[in-house]
């Protein structure tokens, strides 16, 4: 009996149908193969996110040891204020990862519990993103302004190149900063504010059904 | 629990439920690249779920259970392992979509029984596919961590609206 022969099919039938159906289940299964990829692949993803949080921790600290050394070796020391910004990105960079960590949920747990922990997550994503300016732009901004401030007094009587040079390099930091700004408040509103949107959907239909027992 | 003892238990779950984590997939993505994407983080959180099982619960309902969670916080779309995709997954997906021994008719009713489950709210396609299963209220309210009276209530209307999708009727 189908759906299109006409005669009413009833759900009993239909679960029927659904327990005697094969559904293609392939009954050679490789179980060690499939074991080895697995691991892999856990390793994988354990190892890139180690290398992100790695790289970014590597990368503020180059940043910071890059500005010192100049700011030793150029006796230019308005570079240490670059210097301090980066370390203070990289610093908060650290703590929030590590209280991430510590807040991660296991598979296995309630339902309810594995989706507000991905909740937290994501809404953690997008207080980063939307404070991006407070800890990852501003903390470095004093030390440039500084620094161009410093070397356009030092170059005054240079010419004029010499300030339009440093007016040019001002404005393609702002440039960047604008962009990074942009391009992950931009980040929050394509992505993460519609998965925040469907993760608080489904926590909110079995906070429902709590208040339905 | 030590390493093999935990490779031991993912390999036997494996052979004997890979049946089950396959129609959690189906039931929530469509298309090769999204339930191959599923399919493998499936897979990897079940591995890592070995050690918090302490046997409190039976085994199908563990896998029932860490399946529709990866599932229900799985995003359409979203390819993170790209680089790290299991080639035998794929074969085993691919296989899948290719080997059933059911005839036409039945299948083509059970196609069309996944694009429904599909369409339904997240946690009532989870409801809807333990149901089908054969799990009784019980079971579905420990594995989704529902009440039971909730899960009663929502099988009502979940019944009525996929015989209403599949044109039959729902008693």
């Amino acid at each position: 009996m189908t759906i299109e022969q006409g005669e009413p099919m009833s759900f009993d039938d239909l679960k029927s149908k659904w327990l005697a159906h094969d559904h293609g289940i392939p009954l050679d299964i490789n179980a060690e193969l499939l074991l080895r990829e697995v691991r892999r692949n856990h390793r994988a993803l354990e190892l890139q996110l180690w290398q992100r949080d790695f790289g970014e921790v590597v990368a503020a600290a180059l940043i910071t040891a890059v500005f010192a050394t100049l700011a030793v070796s150029l006796h230019e020391w308005s570079l240490l204020l670059c210097a301090a910004g980066s370390l203070v990105v990289g610093c908060f960079f650290v703590v929030d990862r590590w209280r991430q960590r510590l807040r991660r949920s296991s598979f296995g747990d309630s339902l309810i519990s594995t989706i507000e922990a991905s909740l937290l997550e994501v809404e953690h994503q997008i207080w980063l993103l939307r404070n991006i300016l407070w800890w990852y732009l501003l903390p470095l901004v004093p030390g440039i302004v500084t620094f161009l401030a410093t070397t356009s007094w030092q170059a005054s009587g240079e010419g004029l190149a010499q300030q339009v040079i440093i007016v040019v390099v001002g404005f393609i930091c702002a440039a960047a900063f604008w962009s990074v700004y942009r391009i992950n408040q931009r980040e929050v509103k394509v992505t993460l504010e519609p998965r925040r949107i469907e993760l608080e959907e489904l926590r909110s239909r079995l906070d429902s059904s709590d208040r339905c027992s | 629990m030590t390493l093999d003892e935990q490779n031991a238990i993912f390999q036997r779950w494996i052979r004997s439920h890979l049946g089950l984590m396959v129609k959690v997939v189906r039931s929530f993505a469509d298309g090769a690249a999204d339930q191959d994407d599923l399919l493998q983080d499936i897979l990897v959180n079940l591995w890592s779920s070995i050690h918090n099982f302490r046997g409190a619960a039976k085994e199908t309902t563990w896998i029932y259970r860490v399946s529709i969670q990866t599932a229900m916080v799985w995003r359409r779309g979203e390819r993170r392992r790209e680089k790290h995709r299991s080639s035998y997954v794929q074969e085993v997906l691919a296989r899948q979509r290719l080997g059933t021994n059911s005839d036409g008719d039945d299948r083509e009713l059970i196609e069309q029984l996944y694009a429904a489950i599909r369409q339904l709210p997240k946690v009532d396609a989870s409801i809807a596919l333990l149901h089908l299963e054969g799990l009784a209220y019980r079971e579905i309210s420990e594995a989704l961590g529902l009440s039971e009276n909730y899960v009663g209530v929502k099988l009502s209307r979940i019944r009525s609206w996929l015989i209403e999708q599949l044109g039959g009727s729902s008693n």
